[in-house]
């Protein structure tokens, strides 16, 4: 049943909301636009008389009463009672300039550039970390119910309706497509490790527009019946990558996309995908890369992108061991001079790049995306500006030991040492 | 790195949703005016869903029987070049010479043709009487001969008392639940836009964890959504189950799917 304009409904607290506007419908229910506490907020109202089965307005009314994990998730923020005969929840409106992952899939949408691309990564990548530390599993991801800026890369998650404690049903099992395959094949039901594989899978789709089970497998098949697809994503999986086995490698004329970037990927990103997708972490939940690891390598990723110093092409270049890297455009080379040695790998000394706290190593969730050092550049020259908050401890080239306040920069010269926490790191 | 505007829309399979709609002499007045008008109002609708659907292309097709058959579509078309020309009632009822068609076009080399290959068809049955042709004949040479028959995902609409139920559970693989009964033409136009909706979602919304077929999904579904607008009135509970097991030997293909006509 459709709610009217000026109806207005109560929360289970006694709050008021009063009806504004029909925004949408889903599978599951309605949208509207909605005022409640005084601002306009959306109310999802359920249409769908499933959704009134065990639990699940119990597990609303307990994600409600838990808060919101992260900002980036549209959570409930109120539940009402059950009147006219359904329920529904209030959360925050989606703002204008966002739009779903299915349409950034179908090219409706194109990111304005591979680096806010990444940034979508990181925050998605983050807004899991931070739900699974919570001890939630999110069970569902798929490309209708995240939304992404394609300016900044901001992410939103909605649905959070099924959003329950790991390893509790509401019986929803996901989406096809970006299901992990113990679920497809029915082996699991939905949990963290799972909303690892679709996190995944979704990072993949992101930055390399085609599915990462969707090669020459698939496109070999004719019509895809229950059986095929059983195979494809459930008991017999293959990343389109594998570098054992190329039998469902991408094909010429119809992942065009994959077969664009993936040769421009640097060789960690590879990896990592390779990992994610491989046999063992296809086969074996508990093999899957976790979100430090995706924080890490995709951090590193978004520092290693800058733009052509040609005004006439400003291509983005994806920087290639830290070096000076040709335009793959233009031919024009981009200058790097200098490198700072992070205790796992090293990074180009870029004017605008940011280190980041998951950078250095292990660290606490709350943590991993503080930016330690930002390089900043004053005319030609260039520095490493301590943004750690912290004092840092330098030793020049000739070995006279410095002190770096919170906020001065270091000129890059190769020899400098310097620690940040019990990290040492050098200027090359 | 490429320019992220080269980007091009992702691969997808093809979702052939084919309607086999009867157009015989009963229908004549307000039944084909109310089917007219749900086709016409069922496109914008599976456009937007097409829009959406990042995981499968819809292509229609419409085929309507009476004295003999005529489709309605030009084979399988995208839904954006799709139009929907109205069709008047008038003839025979011989569902027997759609299933004969469906068998001879439903093949690589007449309808289903494609770069990135197809999900599993729907076919749609729509019918308000009772066939006057050999149509038992003609089902069973197409579930024998023709794989993408066999292999659909089949849904019907039974309209009015006089629509012989027993016929339509039979052509939809044995599956009583697959079957909705409609006794009034407000709630056909309604049923037909919702099933069609549902239809072409199918595989690539969330999934419930059932056990059920497709197409028991698709009528499931269909329920829950006109539940809540039209109320139960108009759509009854499926007749009570046949009990035959739904159709065998579905297919268990391979890779290569060479077997495919
Ligand atoms: N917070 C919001 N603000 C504005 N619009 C919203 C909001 N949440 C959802 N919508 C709109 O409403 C539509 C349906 O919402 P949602 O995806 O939650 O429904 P659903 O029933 O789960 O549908 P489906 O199962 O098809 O995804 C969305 O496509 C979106 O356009
Ligand atoms: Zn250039």
């Amino acid at each position: 049943m459709l709610l009217e304009k000026g109806q207005k409904i109560k929360t289970i607290d006694g709050e008021t909301i009063e009806v504004d506007q029909y925004l949408a419908g889903g599978g599951q229910g309605d949208v509207y636009r909605v005022s409640f506490r005084g601002e306009q907020k959306a109310l999802k109202w359920y249409t769908c008389k499933f959704r009134d089965e065990k639990g699940f307005y119990d597990n609303l009314k307990s994600n409600m009463d838990s808060g919101s994990p992260a900002r980036e998730f549209l959570w409930p923020l109120a539940v009402t009672e059950k009147c006219l005969g359904s329920f529904g929840y209030v959360m925050d409106l989606i703002p204008a300039g966002y739009y779903k992952v299915d349409e950034y899939a179908l090219a409706k949408v194109k990111f304005s550039s591979f680096k806010s691309a990444v940034e979508a990564c990181i925050q998605i990548n983050s807004a899991f970390r931070t739900l699974h530390l919570a001890g939630y599993a999110y069970q569902d991801i798929n490309g209708g119910n995240f939304i992404v800026d394609p300016v900044k890369g901001n992410v939103l998650i909605c649905d959070n309706d099924n959003v329950a404690p790991d390893g509790v049903s509401t019986g929803i099992v996901g989406t096809p497509g970006y299901m992990a395959p113990e679920v497809f094949s029915g082996r699991n039901l939905p949990n963290k490790r799972s909303d690892q594989f679709s996190m995944a899978v979704m990072f993949f789709m992101l930055l390399c527009a085609n599915h990462p089970l969707e090669g020459r497998r698939w496109q070999r098949i004719t019509c895809m019946t229950d059986a095929d697809e059983m195979r494809l994503y459930g008991t017999d999986p293959l990343f389109i990558y594998d570098p054992e086995d190329c039998s469902n490698e991408p094909v010429v004329e119809i992942h065009k996309n994959v077969l664009k970037r993936w040769g421009f990927l640097p060789q960690y990103m590879k990896d990592i995908f390779i990992k994610a997708f491989s046999r063992q972490s296809l086969e074996n939940p508990s093999r899957r890369v976790s979100e430090i690891d995706w924080l890490q390598a995709l951090c590193r990723f978004r520092s290693d992108i800058v733009r052509c110093k040609n005004p006439n092409c400003s291509n983005e270049i994806f920087i290639n061991g830290a070096a000076t890297t040709k335009c793959d455009c233009c031919g024009t080379p981009y200058p790097v001079a200098n490198r700072v040695r992070l205790p796992l790998y090293e990074i180009p000394v870029v004017s605008g790049a940011r280190i980041y706290r998951c950078q250095l190593g292990t660290c606490n969730l709350k943590d991993a995306l503080n930016p330690v050092a930002a390089i900043v550049s004053k005319g030609d020259a260039l520095g490493i500006k301590n943004k750690s908050g912290l004092i840092w401890a330098a030793l020049t080239p000739s070995g006279k030991s410095k002190r770096v306040e919170p906020e001065e920069v270091i000129p890059i010269k190769p020899g400098i040492t310097f620690k940040i926490e019990d990290y040492n790191l050098e200027i090359i | 790195m490429p320019n992220m505007e080269t980007t091009e829309p992702g691969a997808r399979k093809v979702l052939p949703i084919i309607y086999v709609l009867d157009t015989s002499g009963s229908m004549e007045g307000n039944p084909i005016g109310a089917l007219n008008q749900a086709m016409n109002e069922t496109i914008p609708i599976l456009r937007e869903v097409e829009s959406e659907n990042a995981s499968a292309e819809i292509k229609i097709g419409a085929l309507a029987f009476s004295s003999g058959v005529r489709w309605i579509s030009n084979g399988l078309e995208y839904i954006d070049d799709f139009i929907w020309n109205d069709v008047k009632a008038g003839g025979l009822t011989e569902l027997g010479a759609a299933l004969n068609e469906l068998n001879s076009k439903m093949s690589r080399s007449e309808i289903f043709q494609s770069d990135t290959g197809f999900k599993l068809p729907v076919l749609l049955f729509m019918s308000d009487g009772v066939p006057t042709d050999d149509w038992e004949a003609a089902l069973d040479a197409a579930n024998i001969q023709n794989k993408w028959f066999l292999n659909s995902t089949k849904i019907a609409i039974a309209l009015g008392q006089k629509a012989d139920r027993s016929v339509l559970t039979k052509v939809v693989d044995n599956n009583p639940e697959a079957v909705i009964l409609v006794n009034n033409l407000e709630t056909l136009k309604t049923l037909i836009k919702v099933m069609s909706a549902t239809a072409s979602k199918i595989g690539s919304v969330s999934k419930v964890n059932t056990g059920t077929s497709m197409a028991t999904q698709i009528v499931e579904n269909t329920r829950k959504q006109m539940g809540g607008d039209t109320g139960d009135a108009g759509v009854q509970n499926p007749a009570p189950p046949v009990p035959t097991p739904a159709a065998t030997g579905k297919s268990q293909s391979g890779w290569d799917d060479d077997d495919w006509n």
